[in-house]
């Protein structure tokens, strides 16, 4: 697989204090293509982002991960990118993950699946007992096992990310991303990441909290 | 012999409406119609179609915890209704919400191959 071809999509929002370091770490990986998606964030986020010379897309208002998410994916396809890796913008991912999902991607699979769970890891226990919760509601509503249902870091092939059509602004586009998976039969796997769960990222404001779970879960039980 | 009113035929109508609509849709496997969700709400409209037809179902149930009759017809009603205007509300909500997306989509992605370097973006054109 072409580097060049390869589109790696960051959401951010409010993430001014922590952006710079996450891109001077994917940098590090040989990626070149970042495209990050400023989702209307109220501080330096979006000037911050075009110091470091990377495509920096603004959203006027925040929309939401999914909508951010969908925005990266257009883009992605105008500059006509083979493979798309969906990377959060808050600093839990490891960069150095992103290899093991272009390695599957090469093996013949449509999605990988970066997940949390497949190896120990200090992880709070109540994002384990949310994650759990949420892994069997995406089961009953689309059929589809996985061990992360939320995780954010994951690669598309051209074939997966231009068939996925996922409507939701919110988080509960990654459960979306899973039902079309099941939906077009397209081959995914699983592979284990790091994350790192630092007190920036616990305290931050907009994560996905119990309450927040729970009005996902009703969004994608109404969803059409 | 019990005869039947009018909202009774209304009620169970709709219900039968939105079950087969839904039956169709399951069978048919659209997109996101799963077993679950199916099941909510034949069970959701079911319930409702069953009370309508055979209102004695509600007089058991009325029974069994002791309520008035008619404050309570009152009251099923005005749930239903509220129902109906909620998912109706949500429905039109999200469709703005929808809009609201698509437009501040095109205006990010209006400059997109502006924020790449000319150079860059002739390379990745060309080695198409």
């Amino acid at each position: 697989m072409n580097v060049q071809s390869i589109f790696l999509i960051v959401p951010v929002y409010n993430e001014g204090r922590i952006i710079k370091s996450v891109i001077v770490a994917l940098k590090k990986t040989g990626y070149k293509n970042i495209i990050v998606i400023d989702d209307g964030s109220s501080d330096m986020t979006f000037d911050v982002v075009k110091k470091t010379g990377v495509t920096v897309l603004k959203h006027r208002i925040n929309r939401g991960k999914g909508a951010a998410l969908k925005t990266g994916m257009e883009a992605a396809k105008q500059f006509h990118a083979d493979v798309v890796v969906t990377f959060d913008g808050d600093g839990q991912h490891d960069p150095k993950d992103i290899v093991k999902l272009i390695y599957q991607v090469n093996k013949g699979y449509d999605v990988v699946l970066g997940s949390r769970y497949l190896t120990r890891q200090n992880i709070p226990w109540v994002r384990r007992v949310a994650n759990a919760c949420a892994n069997v509601f995406t089961y009953l509503l689309y059929d589809i096992w996985v061990t992360d249902s939320q995780s954010g870091l994951r690669a598309y092939t051209k074939k997966a990310f231009e068939i996925i059509d996922t409507k939701s602004d919110r988080y509960e586009v990654e459960s979306e991303a899973l039902r079309d998976i099941k939906k077009y039969n397209l081959s995914y796997i699983e592979v284990p990441m790091r994350v790192r769960y630092t007190r920036y990222s616990l305290t931050k404001t907009t994560k996905q909290n119990l309450w927040s779970g729970f009005l996902t879960m009703m969004r994608l039980m109404l969803s059409k | 012999m019990n005869t039947i009113t009018i909202y009774q035929i209304v009620l169970s109508i709709i219900a039968v409406v939105i079950i087969v609509q839904r039956t169709i849709r399951f069978v048919r496997r659209e997109k996101t119609q799963s077993l679950f969700k199916y099941l909510t709400f034949v069970i959701i409209w079911g319930g409702i179609a069953v009370v309508s037809i055979f209102p004695r179902v509600a007089h058991w149930i009325r029974r069994a915890f002791g309520f008035g009759e008619n404050f309570n017809t009152l009251i099923f009603i005005a749930f239903v209704i509220l129902f109906v205007l909620f998912f109706r509300m949500m429905s039109i909500i999200e469709r703005i919400e929808s809009q609201i997306t698509d437009i501040v989509r095109k205006e990010a992605l209006k400059d997109v191959h502006k924020s790449l370097s000319r150079k860059k973006f002739l390379k990745l054109v060309k080695k198409k």
